[in-house]
């Protein structure tokens, strides 16, 4: 390789080489990232007309989104979806963590159990738990019965269905975040676990000064992946509610997506996904900046 | 009573003998070196006091109070690790008032010994500073300070200096010392380098696959090893040990206490390992390699014929078929009929 590079043609014009080596993942990221971005940010400001020809339309799609009652109700959703899912599949993930990393029989099929939903493909995720919340045959209301309540029907009221979209969400990423605390649990320095050992007495002193500090980096990925998660994954949107009864339990995706391909108006969709992507690098951004000074990188 | 007291300690894994029926007394104020070759043991023995493992069979005791099956933080008993093992998110100050704060101390209280930790092992300067400021030395002082600002009466130490380079590692054997004796601590000590056991220990307890194989203090060790494994093991390099002609003993003499001379035993000198202040010699005699450590730079052709002598007082005797000490008569010895 050495040889090759330092060889004329090479010798003489090493950038383009250089541009040789970038180009498959310049191609790739280029016409699936770069190209879609900016053909949102343009379509978001101009639309085209049937003729073929663009019309300039300014600023009155994002005057839109801030009348638009459907996506308000979409972004307040998402926000109160995120609030809840994200700590509590996140506290879930390192609690399960914990337990499996200790010595207990059957460990690995406990953590095989944890970590099933994970395989399962959203979609498929949803379908089952289509037969938990299925207000006649469904489990949740034949469990119900047992005690005597009477069954409800969980996807079809304003006021459960979102909660029943969070109760999937946390089921499925819970396990999957485990993964990650379960890694990070088995490489801290068992040497650290031991001195924390003989130094405190209180379980709960060692996890809260100890294993949470050396845990931080693996935290904040998670948070950042969780969050990340609760405004992209709406698959089971399309399986439990559709966004309704009412719109209550529709998410900003889902509803960029109806506007795109339901009611075929692109720009729009396009002004929303630029809104969507502004505010998701503005809580990273802010994720990574709170967490500066309080994640200890080794 | 003894300030720690450990009886017929035991450890297996599966068929594995970590540990075999060890007993054994420490006096308070003791500095006690386990000394061994790696895989004897001593790491073990030291993690079972620790309360880190527990020992399959067998009882310990802290000024005569059973803590065999106590949690490693209440058995009053502080530890330094090899890797130090300082929390890398604390700083100097955090890590040594670690065990204080867990304890809940009075503040007041946790500053007096915080101030008198930091002094001893003058730290004074670095206290607001995070462990990966710290040079290695640092990191080790920092760990005898979280040791010290406990106030537990026993201390042990897993090879605590390990990671030093050489020059630091005499000077914090040297400190060490002097602050245990300064505090009077019990220190039970872990370390393969048989220099740390006899220049710091005032007992030093050799373990081999799970055995004591002696214990006692360094001068003891040395001048009257009970083994041919203890004998080998202590004093560098290793004792020479010969069969004598009529099988019944093995003859064991130091290299240093072997003199050259016009006559005596003959050899063929084979190899010259020149040291600096002393030169090692190895030389051959009925195919039984010896080797002698003299003074200086003294000028050999190799295959030179050299003559040994040795007193007396300086020969060991052992059991060829129990590998023990025994001590002959003077009637006996005349006897000994050397290769």
């Amino acid at each position: 390789m050495r040889n090759f590079l330092f060889t004329s043609p090479w010798r003489r014009q090493p950038w383009v080489f250089a541009w040789l080596c970038l180009l498959p993942a310049l191609t790739l990221l280029g016409a699936f990232t770069y190209l879609p971005v900016i053909n949102s940010i343009f379509s978001s400001f101009f639309s085209s007309t049937g003729s073929g020809s663009t019309l300039y339309t300014g600023f009155d799609n994002v005057h839109y989104l801030a009348d638009d009652p459907v996506f308000i109700k979409a972004l307040t959703n998402n926000a109160w979806y995120a609030l809840f899912t994200v700590p509590t599949s996140v506290i879930l993930a390192l609690t399960m963590a914990l337990w499996v990393n200790q010595k207990l029989k059957g460990r690995s099929f406990l953590r095989l159990g944890f970590f099933l939903p994970t395989l399962l493909p959203m979609v498929a995720a949803a379908n089952v738990w289509l037969f938990f919340y299925e207000p006649n045959i469904g489990l949740l209301n034949r469990f119900l019965s047992v005690f005597g309540i009477n069954g409800y029907n969980w996807l079809g009221d304003p006021d459960t269905s979102l909660g029943a979209l969070m109760m999937l969400t946390i089921w499925k990423e819970a396990g999957f975040f485990m993964i990650f605390y379960l890694a990070a649990l088995q490489s801290l320095p068992s040497d650290l676990i031991e001195a924390a050992r003989l130094e405190s007495p209180s379980r709960w002193y060692r996890f809260r000064k100890v294993v949470m500090p050396l845990l931080a980096p693996t935290t904040l990925f998670v948070l950042i992946n969780a969050l990340i998660n609760a405004f992209k994954l709406v698959d089971h949107l399309f399986i439990l509610t559709k966004g309704g009864p009412n719109n209550a339990s529709t998410l900003l995706l889902y509803y960029i997506y109806e506007t795109a391909f339901s009611y075929l108006d692109q720009p729009y969709a396009a002004t929303q996904t630029l809104f969507l992507l502004a505010v998701l690098a503005l809580v990273s951004a802010l994720q990574f900046a709170l967490s500066r000074n309080k994640v200890h990188y080794q | 009573m003894s300030e720690l007291e450990l009886r017929n300690i035991s450890k297996q894994w599966h068929e594995y003998k970590a540990l075999n029926d060890i007993s054994l007394r420490v006096e308070q104020g003791q500095f006690v070196a386990l000394l061994g070759p790696s895989g004897c043991g001593k790491t073990t023995l030291l993690r079972i006091l620790a309360g880190l493992e527990s020992p399959s069979s067998g009882q310990f005791f802290l000024k005569g109070q059973d803590i065999t099956d106590l949690e490693p933080s209440q058995r009053g008993i502080s530890m330094v690790f090899q890797s130090y093992a300082l929390f890398p998110h604390l700083s100097v100050n955090d890590n040594i008032l670690f065990g204080l704060k867990a304890r809940k101390l009075p503040k007041a209280e946790q500053q007096e010994r915080l101030k008198h930790a930091l002094a001893l092992v003058s730290l004074e300067a670095h206290q607001h500073k995070q462990p990966a400021e710290l040079s290695g030395g640092q990191c080790q002082r920092v760990a005898l300070a979280r040791a010290i600002v406990s106030q537990h009466p026993v201390c042990l130490m897993d090879e605590p200096l390990s990671n030093l380079d050489a020059k630091l590692r005499a000077q914090m054997r040297h400190e060490l010392r002097a602050l245990q004796q300064q505090l009077g601590l019990t220190v039970v000590y872990v370390t393969h380098d048989q220099v740390e056991a006899m220049s710091m220990a005032d007992q030093v307890v050799l373990l081999n696959q799970g055995n004591v194989e002696q214990c006692g203090s360094p001068h003891s060790l040395y001048q009257s090893p009970k083994t041919i494994f203890a004998a080998q093991f202590i004093g560098s390099p290793a004792m020479n040990i010969f069969r004598c002609h009529d099988h019944q003993y093995l003859l064991g003499i130091r290299p240093e206490d072997l003199s050259l001379a016009e006559h005596g035993l003959p050899c063929t000198l084979v190899k010259m390992d020149y040291q600096g202040d002393c030169t090692l010699l190895t030389a051959t005699y009925q195919e039984q390699s010896i080797c002698i450590k003299v003074a200086g730079a003294p000028q050999f052709r190799l295959g030179t014929q050299l003559y040994l002598q040795w007193s007396q007082q300086d020969c060991h005797y052992f059991c060829p078929q129990t590998k023990q000490r025994i001590s002959l008569t003077e009637k006996e010895i005349d006897y000994v009929d050397f290769a």
